[in-house]
């Protein structure tokens, strides 16, 4: 009888204890009804993406007068905030969009991180004059095509402690480009995200 | 007997000039029906500016007498009436105070853009 009421209390427990757990769910990020939250999420380096493109397409500064396109190199943008968060999850999205349109191409060859260049453009170029290559085929010299701009900026974040003790977060995506021929800045746009939270939320 | 005629065909054509108040229909502009007529899309137009690809304008006028907040995106199809899959057309979330008209601007992704679908929905947060 014993055993019988151990094993009926474990059961219950192991039942109230699954209860407690928030089961997986797969976002569909096309209609999230997720709550907000303090840091920033997909979401808000989606909508600062729609933003950013939004302001470069209607500025016409992509249009080349022979319709030809630009070729872009991906800076550096700083994380300043008080988060872990890879800045190329921004640009990457940027990018994409940029080389969809057909009048900008971004160059492997030349990035401020190392994750934005191709090792292997040099791997294949060390194999030059390697006679178990195809020399033919073997990338010849100055077919490297330089950047003419390069996209860079950085995200910043300032918490400002409210009258009531709330939060208020404020994060300022900017991103700038800049034409590389002469250095002077050629676009600019700055996205503020600001959220309002309790004192004690963590952000990072 | 013409009198009367022309007098119909007086007042038909006035019933025409006179202004009614219900949602301006557009096929471009979906509204979702929880919304009902809540907020009215008015004002739609499709331009090129500056630049070489589409810019879709509209006002978004709250019919009501609080805030309403609303998500809307705009779909961009290309010649073929296909979209053109783009973080410009994600959901982007705005609110209007009672009685307010706010004026929208989306830029097409591409010059292949030539059409766009656009649709507001009450917000989800």
């Amino acid at each position: 009888m014993n055993k019988i009421a151990v094993v009926l209390v474990a059961a219950a427990a192991a039942a109230a204890m699954t209860g407690c757990q928030t089961p997986t769910t797969r976002v569909d990020i096309r209609n999230d009804r997720g709550p907000q939250v303090a840091a920033l999420d997909y979401r808000d380096v989606q909508e600062t993406a729609n933003e950013m493109l939004q302001s470069l397409f209607r500025s016409g500064r992509l249009d080349r007068a022979d319709g030809g396109a630009y070729v872009m190199t991906v800076g550096r943008v700083k994380n300043e905030t008080m988060q872990r968060f890879d800045t190329d999850i921004l640009t990457s999205y940027i990018t994409e969009e940029l080389m969809n349109s057909g009048k900008i191409m971004v160059t492997s060859a030349m990035a401020a991180s190392a994750d934005n260049r191709d090792e292997m453009i040099d791997a294949a170029r060390s194999v030059r004059g390697d006679d178990e290559f195809n020399q033919a085929t073997v990338a010849a010299k100055g077919q490297k095509v330089a950047p003419t701009h390069s996209i860079f900026g950085k995200i910043i974040q300032r918490e400002i402690r409210m009258d009531n003790g709330d939060k208020q977060i404020e994060y300022y995506l900017l991103l700038r480009i800049t034409d590389l021929a002469t250095g002077l800045q050629w676009w600019q746009k700055q996205h503020p995200i600001v959220k309002r939270t309790d004192g004690k939320t963590p952000t990072w | 007997m013409q009198k009367l005629f022309l007098s119909l065909v007086a007042a038909v054509a006035l019933t025409g000039c006179v202004a009614y108040h219900s949602a301006p229909f557009d096929r471009r502009i979906t509204v979702s029906p929880e919304l009902g007529s809540a907020i009215w899309v008015t004002d739609v137009r499709l331009t090129k500016t500056t630049s070489l690809q589409y810019t879709m304008q509209a006002n978004i006028v709250n019919n009501t007498s609080g805030v309403v907040e609303v998500e809307y995106r705009t779909v961009w199809l290309d010649s073929n009436g296909t979209e053109l899959p783009s973080v410009v057309s994600s959901w982007t979330p705005m609110s209007a105070a009672p009685r307010e008209v706010v004026g929208l601007a989306s830029t097409a992704p591409s010059p292949d853009a030539v059409d766009f679908r656009f649709y507001v929905q009450s917000s989800r947060h």
